[in-house]
């Protein structure tokens, strides 16, 4: 006979709110007999509307963008169109050139449209007005190098895609980079995590440089062994995120491991089940679900930013033109709709179910191409305070699910290539974060963002990207430095329990899609999806304003763009109250 | 007492859960039915959520058809009264100018109540399909006002034009710029992606609107009313043909589009160099 167990509501998930079970019926009362196929049903409004919220797969994204950004980079360029856009170094009463990028380069919402305005008409009598000749005006739009009009400035320097995890790749090509004559270490996701080796006598210590995840008493795995994990941690506040250490007595004399600068590791649980409980390191593969126009931007009404505009106005600029007012900053906060409801059917992630979570995917799309295109893709470590990775030498780390087209432009009797970027199309791929799977956890843990990287061709401005600096070493012709953000935003539509939960019972039903069985405990498991509207005392749950059968997810969004020289919280994330280098001057820049 | 013992059995054991499978899922169907039923007729989920619609944007303003701009533009008529050689003419010519319907320069120069607080009303009806719009069968369903401080200016002679000093301002006319960029509130509709809620009212379903102006005077209260077209202080007016424009939405792309209308569509209207021209109506019958 087969057995069912009924669940009481409160043992849905722990802690899962109780509900009303029964009816208090009281003992006088009108009674009625029902007739033969007469219906008795309770009405309930709010039930009515909680099973109408729980059923709904209908979600509305939408938000705010604030961007946050210093233009540091001045330079030259011999492209007359440019230089007479520049944001001046002096005010141009010098004929020295030098300058920053106008922001109009870097923005969400471009101001240098070309757009018709009515010239002011004087007149004495207004029974002589027959209305406005309109003009296009010569100051704020041009079409000599690019038309850019009102329609497309929104979409003419960045471009918002709605994207989900669909995949993830553990062959995907890392490396990793040590300041000197130290060779990188060239590895696969797979591979695990880097560490830089240091022996302390006794003890060898890894230093990882992104949270490392492990913790005292769980081993690591290097060259395929498992090590045990002494201790966490150094006398450098919150360096137990990053450094492991390994006492050398456990360490077989043999092993050559602990030789090399730099090694990668892998958190394993349980030395004798290192399949089961070794995670699995990989980066999510990121599909497009949504095209360029399917997203409104718009200026968000009434903010302002706490940082400031930095105009100026200029005596003349390069083509002899004075008073004109240039732009080296803006801070913006502009508001994004996707247009269309998400509808959460039909997907699934790369863990095999329906994702709890989609993207808003940010992707430079650099329409007047000063930019080389595609921007590249790295992670945390890739990026430095005071030297570049050798992993952004050359074109091997461009983002393949971007292209541009080329375009080229005459100025002072040269000839200037410039590439824009592309629509990214429905269902296109792009490279999401660096993750870590525990697999007797079965969650997730994010190690670092992707992170987009793009500079100029140094042939159209020249900001010294090509060579050393002052405080920035290593950069190459084939190996700028530039600028670098965070593309993929994650976005939570459905929130998975903290807490696994077990069963050892065979048929049971409704088990949600992330249930997995574990042969070797006989055990199925899976994280409970909670019920909209719930939240649990440790803050996790969704609770979005439902209505219209859509659940609206707003999220706001600090859009952080850094000049790579320059920003200098690059490092682990270890930082030494003591250590000063860099002549003092080891603070943070933007 | 004689305990007789026999081999049938004397009772009937049942289980507290029973599934006799006699109504062959008839109990099942109508938990369904109910459930629909109810879904039905309590708090039906209705998709109310509106969107917006942006002046649908056109090419012109380079010689690139891909040089897209969406900027709206109308334009407000009153009737100017003018007397010459001892007989008075009305008419349309020279027309924008609050001036003729009583607001001052000195009250559009200053901004005082007179002139911030009064505002042109556009009026969008729906009709039921496949009827011109009248009084009759029209339902207003938005509006969108045009207040006089969101029209352009134009740099006016203020003074009495007899003194040898000659006085200039700004001054507000009756012509107003939708644009994406600038005075957006003059251009965006907002209106229901999703028009199946509306079915039990077909008048509310479909694209098409139409579109009439009032004037609303803070100065003396009164109400002027437009036609689509310049049409003598002698002319009747036909509602039918002579009030309205039509508006038509379009959900896919989320934008809309003006045409003139006269009793039928006319062209496209209300693009730069082509504005939506609104005529007093200050006779007729």
């Amino acid at each position: 006979m087969e057995q069912k167990r009924i669940l009481h509501p409160e043992k849905k998930y722990e802690k899962a709110p109780s509900e009303e079970m029964s009816i208090s019926v009281e003992l006088g009362g009108k009674r009625k007999l029902l007739t033969n196929d007469d219906r008795d049903v309770i009405l309930n409004v709010a039930e009515l509307f909680n099973q109408e919220r729980q059923d709904s797969k209908n979600y509305k994204i939408y938000g705010k963008i604030k961007m946050v950004f210093r233009n540091m980079y001045s330079g030259t360029t011999f492209y007359d169109f440019l230089t007479s856009k520049l944001s001046l170094v002096g005010d141009g009463s010098d004929s020295e050139w030098t300058g920053y990028l106008p922001y109009n380069e870097f923005a969400f919402l471009r101001q240098d449209v070309l757009r018709e305005t009515n010239p002011i008409v004087k007149i004495s009598n207004l029974y002589d007005f027959t209305g406005f000749t309109t003009t296009i005006t010569g100051t704020t739009g041009s079409t000599l190098h690019n038309t850019i009009t009102p329609i497309n400035a929104p979409y003419f320097n960045w471009n918002i895609y709605l994207s989900y995890v669909y995949a993830h790749d553990t062959n995907f090509p890392m490396m990793y980079t040590l300041s000197g004559s130290t060779p990188p270490l060239s590895f696969v996701s797979g591979d695990g995590i880097p560490f830089r080796v240091s022996y302390n006598g006794g003890t060898y210590k890894l230093t990882s440089p992104v949270e490392h995840g492990m913790n005292q008493g769980e081993y690591i795995l290097l060259d395929g062994y498992p090590y045990y994990i002494n201790y966490v941690g150094d006398e450098i506040y919150n360096s137990d995120k990053y450094v492991i250490n390994i006492m050398r007595s456990q360490i077989p004399s043999s092993v050559t491991t602990f030789s090399n600068v730099i090694v990668t590791g892998k958190r394993c649980l349980d030395k004798d089940n290192i399949t089961g409980t070794t995670s699995q390191y990989y980066v999510h593969k990121v599909k497009i679900l949504r095209r360029v126009d399917d997203y409104i931007l718009d200026k968000a009404g009434f903010e302002t930013p706490i940082w400031k505009d930095e105009k100026k106005l200029l005596f003349e600029n390069s083509e002899g033109t004075n008073d004109v007012i240039v732009e080296r900053n803006r801070m913006e906060s502009v508001l994004f709709d996707i247009k269309e409801p998400v509808i959460l059917t039909g997907l699934t992630n790369n863990l095999g179910y329906l994702p709890t979570e989609v993207y808003v995917s940010i992707i430079l799309r650099n329409g007047n191409g000063y930019f080389e295109y595609p921007p590249k893709v790295g992670y945390k470590f890739n990026f430095h305070n005071y030297w570049i990775d050798e992993y952004f030498s050359g074109s091997g780390s461009q983002e393949s699910g971007l292209t541009g087209t080329q375009f080229t432009r005459n100025g002072n009797g040269q000839s200037f290539l410039f590439t824009s970027g592309n629509t990214v199309p429905i269902g296109s791929v792009l490279t999401g974060s660096f993750v870590e799977y525990v697999p007797t956890e079965m969650k997730e843990r994010v190690i670092s963002e992707s992170l987009h990287k793009f500079y100029c061709d140094s042939h159209n401005f020249n900001y010294g990207q090509t060579g050393d600096t002052a405080t920035f070493s290593g950069a190459t012709v084939d190996n700028p430095f530039g600028y670098f953000y965070q593309p993929h935003y994650r976005i939570k539509l459905r929130e998975l329990s903290p807490y696994v939960e077990t069963t050892d019972v065979l048929n049971i039903e409704n088990l949600p899609q992330n249930a997995k069985y574990f042969s070797n405990e006989n055990l199925w498991k899976w994280r409970d999806l909670y019920e909209h509207g719930y939240i649990d005392d440790l803050g996790y749950g969704t609770d979005y304003p439902f209505m219209n059968n859509i659940h609206y997810v707003k999220t706001d969004i600090n859009f952080y763009l850094k000049n790579e020289e320059l920003y200098t919280n690059k490092a682990d994330g270890l930082y030494s109250f003591n250590s000063i280098t860099n002549n003092g001057q080891d603070k943070i820049n933007c | 007492m004689k305990i007789v013992t026999q081999d049938t059995d004397l009772s009937l054991n049942l289980n507290i859960q029973n599934d006799f499978k006699l109504d062959l899922g008839r109990e099942d169907n109508l938990k369904e039915f109910e459930s629909e039923t109810l879904r039905d007729i309590i708090n039906p989920i209705e998709n109310y959520e509106t969107s917006r619609f942006i002046h649908k944007p056109y090419s012109g303003i380079t010689i690139n058809p891909n040089d897209l701009i969406s900027d709206i533009w109308f334009e407000f008529y009153f009737y100017r009264t003018y007397t010459m050689y001892g007989q008075t003419f009305y008419t349309h010519i020279g027309g924008m100018d609050y001036e003729l319907v009583g607001i001052t320069k000195s009250q559009n120069m200053k901004m005082l109540k007179q002139s911030t607080q009064s505002f042109f009303r556009l009026e969008f009806f729906k009709v039921p399909s496949g009827q011109k719009p009248e009084k009759s069968n029209r339902r207003l369903v938005f509006s969108r006002d045009l207040s006089l401080p969101l029209g352009e200016r134009v740099l006016g002679r203020i003074d009495n034009q007899v003194d040898a000093i000659e006085d200039w301002d700004y001054l507000y006319v009756p012509v107003f710029v939708g644009s994406n960029y600038r005075n957006k509130e003059n251009m965006y509709l907002f209106w229901f992606q999703d028009d199946s809620s509306f079915e039990a009212e077909p008048i509310l379903t479909g694209n098409t609107f139409y579109m009439t102006a009032r004037f609303f005077n803070a100065g003396d209260g009164s109400i002027i009313n437009f036609s689509n077209k310049d049409k003598s202080i002698t002319d009747n007016i036909s509602e039918n043909d002579d009030i309205y424009f039509e508006v038509e939405i379009d959900r896919t792309d989320y934008s809309y589009q003006i045409f003139r209308y006269n009793g039928v569509r006319g062209d496209r209207i209300g693009k730069s160099g082509d504005p939506i021209r609104f005529y007093e109506i200050a006779g007729g019958a």
